[in-house]
Formats: structure tokens, sequence, C-alpha cells
């Protein structure tokens, strides 16, 4: 049979994902959107193994990893929310990046993730 | 066995001695004394050796020699063998020996001026390593070990016209000679790859199976990498610049091996690369220009070094001109022997010449001849073969050449006779030119006196053995064809490479040679006599552009250089600006799509609008896919 | 092959990725002293396993005849079996990267100065070594998987390793640098996804040695066409072929000196191996009509980043370009290969190899000025040779190597892809090779340009390009701002390890290819045979 409105649901599932993906700067609100975005996978995973089942019930199977991958990935998201807001007093993404991109060696961020050289980190020098 | 032991230590004994060397620190100076110079001279032992076997086997020794031949694979790529062949024939051990006693004389030589220098090491090193290369090429029977000894060369030229960091224009000159000669090698490796490929194998025994039009398309390709390598218009303004290196690397590189490396492939290679009348014309014509050019340009140039460098550019352009007259390969050889002789002796000379005067100028120069005898007698030798003098070598050599190309223009047709008519013109043209330089530069340096501020003496004898040494050949080398066995032997050699007229055969040439000379000599004589200025002064407002080369230079600058640099600006900003930015553009484009997007009306409608075209586009592909895959 | 050798050559072969990986988990859990000793014996047992694979070779009967190979299942919806081996073409490959994440190892573990201003950046060394070893399993597992999905899926691991280390070691402008890289390729890898699945559901296998039976996959010609375009942006976005190569120069600039070898030496071999895999034998039909697009895009790749190379002013950004020269050259040989050329093939493979340890040895070399000078520009570079004339000449090796001098490693490559283009008896193709003769020149050009600066002993205003005139102070006022006085520091130990192996795979591979090429030859044959 052919199962066309479970592919067109997940396809608006996925475009409205997208789209939130694209225009929100909310961190929570992008977690959200990347939420969408694996419902409509599994919307996909669920229906393709109704249609075209096969023996072992992989699609149902795939979807229960989705569901559990989604957990884990808004746990650890979540928690980047926290501390970004914790570090920068905003969840607000436009913001962080206007001061991680452009780095002229002054980050604010103190965490492991920095460059210690200090010959690059010395602007002066670089510029020769 | 021993033979392919000696095939494999010629090119062997001095590549790893050179490779020894570079690896050797700074301060074991003897340590690199010991190594260049007992290398150098265990393999010019070799060399005599395996060139007296050579000449057993005409009959002067009586040990009967074969060629040898020892060859490796390397690789095969597909159906197509890369096999790496060294033979040592009669012809490679004589190369092999002149190679080795000019690198031998330079080594010892370099001893002495180089007594101060902190780099001698790594010099002495390079200059090994490039005997290893030269000797390479030489004994090479496979197109591939031909282009490993080859650019081998070329990088030990560039290294060592480099050496002296303190010389501003070193390292620049090092750079042009590198990417002038590299421009030639485009051809060359052109050629050797189309050789390769239309013949199946790089083997020179196979090549000739390639097509005529193969043949001729890679025949252009190698000349293009001879006259790089041997400094001929238009690839000729290296050589000039190239002298800021030490004395010594432009008596070894610069005017007997690496610009003669272009004679001996030729020589080598002659039935394909002058298989076509296209080719040989072009030569010619090439070879003629490059006699006048250097010949005036010689004449009309103050820096001593720079006038013997524009006279090489001449003197190979009399041997690449020998190859398109006839077929024989005897003369232009011959005359490779003699120049490598009498330009590697004026080039030790010079350097001794200039260590004493403390400068290269040859207006800074004069009365040479009270304070350093020996020297002033050994350039007269070697002027005199360059003017060709007889009975110095240069002589029977330049107008054994003149005598062919005679012989060739009056009684062969086509493009034979034209070759053979553009040699014959441009080569008695230059022969006054060359004599008028040749008294030009012996009275500026050793006549009249002194015009210096500091007070030369003659050199020692690390320096004057060597240029002893060199003038036996100069002089004595020209009897070779003459005398007894070895005459014979000389003949005999010659009707092995197909010689004909070794000698200057008929009457006509050789007076008209000698009264050419004559007559620039007494030019010279006669401007410089009264008030003992230089007699350059008579090309009057050519001078300067005679000096220069005729723009040369700004030629090449505006016909290569610019247009390769603007190629590159434009190149690297369409790469930033136009395909980094279409790159860039997507991300723009994304952020401000979205920006657009929520400008729009309502919230649902936004919604839903970009959520439908999201899901019509989602199926769309899928059909696509469908219907691809059906 | 008895039992039991072929059960210790799999176990071989298995902890060639098993042992990288639990390095990769250990390593940030210990301390600078216990991380050394770690990474030190995982990275010489890899080695050591890499090289003893070579043991029990024969040469090969088809396209993909493994000497050892493991084959478990592992997840059957996706047809993903882990089918992991080595062949003449993939062994050369798995022996390059064990080497380079070997050196990469000494140079990180031995060339550390005791100076008080690294202790903060050796911290994080056990860290970068944890991403180091993360990255060579990952691009153990794309040289030696026979499974295109399991191939996929290594493909992918190997980018989030390598964005982390640009961003988190890499220079001032990382960040843009590394999200670029990040994204490019990995719209390069979303591409393959989707050519992989299209692939296998139109083959109903993945099993590469199915798929590279003489004929290919015996797709239809529409479906053949279609996973081939997608394959091919994937892998010309990583190897890379212009135009899709922005993304290399930033990422090379700004990453660290380990990170850039890596990069050069491996990640770009990852592109063309899977073109010599995955589409050349599996989609000959497909291969063969696009093989001049292919050869036309490689040489534009050749002639354009040599000319952009001319115009650089930094070492580190022209040795990136000139990564895009060179395998230029190796895809012209894959072109001539899709079209039907033996020679060509084998001279991309030995080009690849060749460009992998050069240009590699070349970063490590450039490194070593950053650390010194503080800063890779040419025209600070002036008087290099002078002050540390050791590291000059090593430059002046790498240099010259990577321009292809005869008698070292990458003149095969270059001049044979020249010769299998001229062999194709086509205008075009002959064009092909022309150009790529002239632009061999100017590889030349900038080379020496480049070695002019480190030659020059002062600042005599001469370059070609009027622009660069250097209004920096000279170098000698320079060494006051360089901290802790390291202008003229000797090499490091770490740095000698690092280099030394690397200078002389480069002479024996020039001396001698034809180890290589006899490993390669029969799979070679079997690919061009099947495919026409």
């Amino acid at each position: 049979m052919h199962a066309v409105i479970p592919y067109i649901v997940a396809a608006l599932l996925c475009s409205t994902g997208v789209y939130g993906i694209v225009i929100r700067r909310n961190v929570v609100l992008l977690l959200m959107a990347v939420e969408l975005i694996l419902a409509a996978a599994t919307l996909i995973l669920v229906t393709a193994d109704a249609v075209h089942g096969a023996s072992a019930s992989t699609g149902q199977v795939f979807a229960l990893f989705v569901i559990v991958l989604a957990a884990v990935e808004i746990g650890i998201g979540l928690a980047i929310a926290l501390r970004l807001y914790r570090t920068f007093g905003s969840v607000d993404i436009t913001e962080v990046d206007a001061q991680g991109d452009e780095s002229s060696g002054s980050d604010t961020d103190s965490g492991p993730a920095e460059n210690t050289d200090p010959a690059a980190s010395n602007p002066a020098q670089v510029k020769l | 066995m021993i033979g392919k032991l000696c095939a494999a230590l010629l090119p062997g004994l001095p590549l790893l001695a050179g490779g020894v060397g570079l690896l050797l620190p700074r301060s074991s100076k003897r340590a690199a004394i010991w190594l260049a110079v007992s290398s150098t001279g265990l393999v010019a032992l070799l060399a005599l050796w395996c060139a007296a076997d050579a000449l057993g086997s005409f009959g002067v020794i009586g040990v009967k020699f074969t060629p040898i031949d020892l060859s490796f694979t390397l690789g095969s790529f597909g159906e197509l063998d890369v096999t790496a062949v060294l033979r040592l024939d009669g012809l490679s051990a004589l190369v092999a020996s002149l190679v080795a006693l000019v690198a031998l004389a330079v080594q010892v030589y370099s001893i002495a001026h180089l007594a101060r220098d902190e780099r001698y090491v790594p010099y002495a090193a390079q200059l090994t390593l490039f005997t290893g290369a030269m000797l390479l090429v030489v004994s090479s029977a496979d197109l591939i070990t031909l282009l490993i000894g080859w650019e081998l060369m070329g990088l030990c030229s560039y290294l060592l016209i480099g050496h002296d960091r303190t010389n501003p224009a070193a390292p620049a000159a090092a750079r042009k000679a590198f990417v002038v000669t590299r421009v030639g090698d485009i051809g060359f490796l052109l050629g050797v790859v189309l050789l390769g490929a239309g013949a199946g194998s790089f083997n020179f025994d196979q090549l000739g199976s390639a097509s005529a039009a193969t043949q001729t398309a890679a025949g252009f390709g190698l000349l293009a990498g001879v006259l790089g390598k041997s400094a001929q218009f238009p690839l000729h303004t290296w050589l000039p610049d190239a002298m800021a290196g030490p004395t010594p690397v432009s008596a070894l590189i610069h005017s007997a091996t690496m610009v003669a490396a272009g004679v001996y492939v030729i020589a080598r290679l002659d039935a394909i690369v002058l298989s076509s009348d296209a080719v040989r014309l072009t030569l010619a014509t090439v070879a003629g220009v490059s006699i006048l050019l250097g010949a005036c340009a010689a004449a009309t140039n103050d820096d001593l070094k720079r006038v013997l460098a524009w006279s090489t550019v001449s003197q190979l352009g009399y041997m690449l001109a020998g190859f398109t007259v006839s077929s024989p390969i005897a003369p232009p050889l011959f005359h490779m022997f003699t120049h490598a002789a009498f330009k590697a002796l004026l080039f030790l000379g010079a350097g001794a010449v200039i260590v004493a005067v403390g400068s290269s100028s040859m207006a800074r120069m004069g009365g040479l001849r009270r304070s350093m005898p020996i020297t002033a007698v050994c350039a007269a030798a070697g002027l005199g073969a360059l003017a060709g003098v007889p009975p110095l070598s240069g002589f029977w050599s330049k107008g054994s050449l003149l005598a062919l190309a005679d012989a060739a223009a009056t009684s062969d047709g086509g493009a034979s006779g034209l070759a053979g008519a553009i040699v014959l013109g441009c080569g008695t043209l230059a022969v006054p030119i060359t004599a008028f330089y040749c008294l030009r530069i012996w009275l500026l340096v050793f006549g009249g006196s002194y015009r210096g501020p500091a007070a030369p003496r003659d050199s020692g004898w690390l320096t004057l053995g060597p240029l002893i040494a060199l003038t036996i050949p100069t002089v004595l080398l020209g009897a070779v064809p003459l005398y007894g066995q070895l005459g014979n032997w000389w003949a005999a050699a010659g009707a092995n490479y197909g010689a004909g007229a070794l000698l200057p055969g008929e009457a006509l040439t050789p007076l008209l040679d000698g009264s050419l000379v004559v007559l620039g000599a007494a030019l010279a004589w006669s401007l410089w006599h009264r008030n003992q200025r230089d007699p350059a002064r008579v090309f009057g407002r050519a001078q300067p552009i005679l000096a220069d080369g005729c723009y040369g230079d700004a030629m090449q600058r505006a016909l290569v250089v610019t247009p390769v640099l603007a190629a590159a600006r434009m190149a690297r900003a369409v790469n930033e600006h136009g395909v980094d930015g279409a790159v860039r553009g997507v991300g723009l484009a994304v952020r401000s799509a979205g920006g657009v997007v929520s400008r729009g009306h309502s919230p649902l409608a936004r919604y839903v609008s970009f959520a439908a075209t999201g899901a019509v586009g989602v199926a769309l592909l899928m059909l696509l896919i469908a219907g691809i895959t059906a | 092959m008895s039992g039991r050798t072929a059960a210790i050559a799999n176990v071989l072969l298995v902890s060639t990725l098993v042992v990288p990986a639990l390095a990769a988990l250990v390593l940030p859990l210990c301390r600078l002293v216990v991380a050394r000793v770690v990474a030190l014996l995982a990275c010489l047992w890899t080695l050591a396993a890499s090289g003893a694979l070579l043991v029990g070779h024969h040469p090969a009967r088809s396209a993909v005849d493994p000497w050892h190979e493991v084959d478990w299942a592992w997840v059957a919806a996706l047809r993903l079996r882990f089918h992991i081996g080595v062949d003449g073409i993939s062994w050369p490959l798995v022996l390059l990267t064990s080497l380079l994440v070997a050196c990469c190892v000494f140079y990180l573990i031995f060339g550390v100065s005791g100076d008080q201003a690294e202790a903060e950046s050796q911290r994080r060394i056990p860290l970068l070594l944890s991403l180091v070893f993360a990255l060579q399993t990952a691009m153990l597992g794309v040289f030696m998987s026979l499974d295109v999905v399991l191939f996929f899926v290594f493909f992918e691991l190997t980018l989030a390793p390598m964005y982390a280390v640009i961003a988190g070691w890499g220079g001032p402008h990382r960040r843009p640098a590394a999200m670029k890289f990040l994204l490019y390729t990995g719209l390069g890898s979303l591409l393959l996804a989707i050519g992989v699945l299209l692939l296998v559901s139109a083959a109903g296998t993945a099993d590469l040695t199915q798929l590279s039976a003489p004929g290919g996959a015996g797709l239809s010609h529409y479906t053949q066409l279609a996973v081939f375009v997608l394959l091919l942006l994937a892998f010309a976005i990583k190897a890379p072929l212009w135009p899709l190569h922005t993304w290399l120069p930033d990422a090379h600039t700004q990453a660290p000196t380990v990170g850039s070898v890596l990069l050069a030496g491996v990640l770009l071999k990852l592109g063309s191996y899977g073109l010599i895999r995955l589409t050349l034998p599996v989609l000959p039909e497909a291969a063969r009509s696009a093989a001049w697009l292919l050869g036309a895009a490689a040489v534009a790749a050749i002639v354009i980043g040599a000319l952009v190379c001319l115009a650089q002013t930094e070492l580190k950004r022209m040795i990136a370009y000139s990564s895009v020269g060179h395998m230029g050259f190796v895809l012209l040989g894959v072109a001539s290969a899709a079209a039907g050329s033996e020679i060509g093939l084998q001279a991309a493979l030995l080009g690849n190899l060749a460009h992998g340890v050069i240009t590699s040895l070349l970063f490590f070399l450039v490194g070593s000025v950053k650390d010194r000078w503080g800063s890779t520009e040419l025209t600070a570079c002036v008087g290099l040779a002078a002050r540390l004339p050791l590291l000059a000449a090593l430059l002046c090796f790498g240099a010259v190597a990577s321009f292809g001098l005869p008698s070292l490693a990458g003149f095969w490559g270059e001049a044979f892809s020249m010769l299998a283009a001229w062999q194709q008896v086509d205008v075009w193709w002959r064009l092909y090779a022309t150009i790529a003769a002239v632009a061999a020149a100017i590889v030349v050009a900038y080379f020496l340009r480049a070695l002019y600066y480190l030659s020059k002993a002062s600042d005599h205003p001469t370059d070609v390009f009027p622009e660069n005139v250097p209004q920096a102070p000279s170098s000698t006022t320079f060494s006051l701002k360089t901290p802790g006085g390291r202008l003229a520091e000797p090499l490091t130990a770490g740095e000698l390890l690092a280099v030394v192996p690397l200078v002389l795979v480069t002479l024996v591979l020039g001396v001698w290819p034809g180890g290589i090429l006899s490993l390669s030859a029969g799979a070679v044959a079997a690919i061009i045979s099947g495919a026409s």
C-alpha cells in the first residue's frame, strides 16, 4: 500500500523543524526544533517498517534508538544551555556567536577550550 | 662484473660522497676536504681507466673493450616498465673523464679559494653531488635516469649559485637560474613523456620505434630543455647573473659541465632530436643568434666574469650549431672538450685575479702581468684558444665546425643547406668579435699599468696548480687529430660516430678564419695601445644595450614574468572572492533567509508556507529518486 | 595460510582499530607522564601491526582481493557488516596513516620543552593525543573497510575529532575555520550517505568485493550516473578538487601542526581513495563518461592552485594551496584511469602516497618555524637560513620534493599522470598534459620564491610582488619580541623524530617506486580490465 500521508506529515514536521533552527535565537527553542526533526525521522522509520515490513521490525527498533538518542541529546543540550546562561547571562545564540567567532585573541571564555600559545595570542606579533 | 661495478661506481661514488658530505657538521672542514677531493680523485682515476680501455679498443693499448650496460628496474606502471640503464662506452667514458678531471681541478682550487668561508662543508658536498649528477647524465642510457641526473644538476647549480649569503645578488640569481632552466625543462619533461608513451619504453635503443610525428614533437621538447640548460637564446638570461656564485662553481658548472650537458644529450639522441628539419632549422637559428648575441655582449661588458659568461653562451652556440650542419657528432664534441679546458682555465684564472685585486671590474685591473706572471701566461693560452689562434686547441675545433658548415651550405640542399648557411654566416661573423674581446680581456687585465687600489700578488700553488694543469690540454688538445697513434684513434673514433672531415679540410676556411682573428685582434690593439682606454668604446652608444644582452631581461620580464604574476593575482582574487564568496554566500543566504521569512505576515502563515514548501520539495525529491531507480 | 597464522593476522588487523580507540578513551584521564607512555605504546603497536600486515601479501586476482580480512555480521538491517581487510591498494595508505600518527605522537611527546609558559598547554596534550588516536581509528577504518556502509561510518567519524582539534588548538581564527571545515565536509558526507544508500539499495549488497566484480555493480545507466554524481561530489569536496576546495586553506592555516599534518597527510587521501575504490570499479560506465570532466577539473586545480600559491604571502597557506595542486595531479591520474589507463591509476596511487609524506614533512617544518619565530609570513622569515641552517636545509628538501624533483617521491606521480593523460589519443587529454607540465614550472617558481625569502640575508626589497615590500622591522629587532628567546634554538628531539622518517621515506620512494607499484599492480589491472 502507499503511505503518502505519513510521509507528507513527516516532511511538514521536518520543514517546521528546519524553519525553527533557521529562525530561532533562543537555545531552548532551537533544541525543540531539533526534536521536531527527530520526530519526523521517527515517523518515517515507523511508516517504512509498517509498509515494507522487514522480518525483525527493524524500523520500529530504530525508532526506539532514535527516541533514546533524542533524550540523551536533549539532556546534554540543556546542560550546555544552562552553562551558556551562567557564562554569558543570556540564551540568545546570536550574542554568543559575536564574541566567540572572530577571536582577536581575547576570549572571555576561561574554560579549557582555549588556545594558550603565547606567541599567537599577542596581536602585535600576529600583524607581522 | 668489474665493468658493471665501474659503471655503477662512476655516478654512484660521488653521489654517495655528496650525500654523506651533506650530513657532516659545519666544523669538520678537514673531513669534508678529504671526502670531496678523494672521491672526485677516485672517480677521475676510474673514468681515465675506462677511457683508456676505450682507447684500447682502437688499438693503442692492447686491451679489448666492450660497452658495459648496467640496468635495474625501478618499477612498472601497468605495461610500461621503468628501467634505469647505465651505459659505459667510448663516448661516455671520454666525457666522464673530462667531467671528473675538471671537477678535480675545481675541488683543489676551491680549498684555497674558500679557505675563509665558514660554509665550505656544504659547498664541497654540493659540488661532489653535482659531479655525481653530471656523471649520471653522461652514463645514462635511458630517459628517466637522464632526467634524474639532469634535474639534480639543476638543483645543485641552484644551491651553489646561492652559496654566498652575504652577496645580495646571489639568492635572486640562483632563483632566476632555476626558474629559467625549469621553463626549458617543461619541454624536456614533455619530450620524455612523449617518447616514453610513443615508444613504449624509455631506453635509448628503443626510442626509434616512436612515430615520426612523436619524434618531431619530442625533439622540440628536448630542444627546449637543452636551450635552457645550455643558456641559448631565448633562455640565456640566467647565465650572466649566475656569476654571482663562487668562481670555482662558475668554472665547473657554468662553463665545462652543466651547460655542456645539453650538448651531450643532443649528441646521444641526435637521431631522435634532429630527425626533423624543423627542429634542425630552429636549432640553427637559435644557436646562430646566441653566437652573435654572446659575442657582442662579451665585447662590451666590464665585469670580468660576465664577459666570460657571455662568451660561454656564444661558444655553446657554436657547439649546438655544429650538430645541425651534418650528422657526424665528433666535431661539436671536440669543441666541447676544448671549450671545457680553456673556459675552466679562464674562469679559475679570473677567480685568482678577482681575489688578488678585490674586484671583478676590469676597469680596476691592469698591469697584472708583472705581479701575476704565471696567471698571465695561462690566461693568454686560454684566451688564445678561445679566439682561435693556431696552433692552440680552439683553432682546430672551431675551424672544423666552420668547415663543416661551409660544406653543408655549399653542397647540401634544403634545410641542411639553409642551416649550414645560417651557421656559417653567424659563426664567421663572430670570429673577429671573439678575437676582439679576447685581446681586450688580456689587455685590460694584464696589460698596461695597474688602475686599482690594492696590491695584487700571484696566488698560491693550490690555485696555480689547477691553472697549469688545465693549460696543458688547452694548448695540446688540438694536436689530437694530427699525431700518430692518437690521430689514428681519433680518426677511428670519428669514423665510429660517422665523422667526415675532422680537420679543417679545405685551405680556404682556415685562412679566412685566421685573417678574421688577426683583424679582430688588430682592432682591439689599435683602440687600446695609445692611451689604454677600453676598446669597447668602438661600439659607441650601443655599448650598454649590447652589454645588457639587447634587452633580454626586460623582454623576459614583459613577456613571461609580468603576465604570470598578473594571472596569479587574478587567480587569487577569483579564488577568494569568487569561489569562496559563493560558499560564504550560502551561509549568509541561509541566515538572511531566516530574516526575510520572519518579516512575513502572521506567524501561522509563515509556518504554514515554509512547511508546505518543504513538504513539496521532499515529495518531488522522492518522485525523482523513485523515477531514477525504477 | 594456516589457521593459526590467519588468526594472528586477524588479531593484528582488528587491533589496528581497537588499540587507538582504547588509547583515545583512556588518554583524557591520564596525567602527562602516563599519557606519554600510553600514547607511545599505542602508536608503536599500531605502526608495527600495520607493517606486519604486509606479510602474506599476494598478487591480486581481482579488483578487491584482500591479503587479510575479517568479516563479522553487525547490523543486518542496514546491510552493515564489520568487514575490514588490507590489499595492495589500501595497505600503503594504512602504513602511511600509522606512520604519520606516530610522527605526530613523537612531535607532541618529545617536542614540548619544559618551559614554564608551556606548562599551561601541557595539561591539554593528553586531550590532543586522545583526539589524534580517535582520528587514527577513523582513518584506518576508512582505508580498511570492505563494506560500503562501514566505509561511510568511518568517513563520517573523521569529522568530529578533526573539528575539535582545529577549534581547540588552532590559530587566532580557528572557530570560523573549523566551522567551515565541518559544514563543508559534512555536506560531502551527506551526499556520500545518500549515494551509498542509493547504491546499496539498488545493488542489493554492501560488500565491496562483490560490488567491484568485473562489470561493476550492474546498476542501470541512470542509477549509476546518479550515484556517481553524488559520490563524486562528496569525494571531490574531500580530495579537494577545485572549485570545491575553499574549506582547505583556512582549515590548514588555522589548525595546529599535528592537525595540519593529519589533515593534509591522510584526510585528503580519503577523497581520492574513495574515488579509486568506490567509483572506478563499482560504477565503470559512469566513470568513463565523466572522465573528461574530472580531467578538466583536475587540470584547473593544478593550474589555479599553482597560480594562487604564487600570490601567497604566508608559508602555511602556501603549502595548503600546494595540496590542491598535488591532489590535482592525483585526480588527473584517476581521470585517466576512468578513461581506461592503468598507468594513470598507478600514478595516482603513488602520487597519493608521495603527497601524504611530503606535505606532512613540510607542515612539521613550518610548525617548527612558527614555534620559534612566532609567524610564518614570508616577509618575517627573512634570514631563517642563516639562523637555523638545518631547518632551512630540510625546508629546501621538502620544497624540492614537493615540486617533483626526479629521484624524490613526488616525481613519479606527476610525470606519469601526465604520461597517462597524453596516452589518451585525444586532443583534449593532450592539452591537459601540456597544461599540467606548464603548471609544474609555476610550482617550482612559487617554492623558489619562498626559499628566496628564507635565504635572503637582509631586507632587500626586490620581491616580484611590490606590495609585499616589508613594512615590518628587520629580523634582528624581531628577536626581541619572540618569547623565551627561542629564535635560533636547534631542532628538538621530537621534531627530528617526526621529520627524519618522512625524509627517508621520500628518498626511498623516489628511487625505488617499484615496491609499492608491484603491490598494487594486480588490483589495478583488474580494475581497469573490469571496467572496459
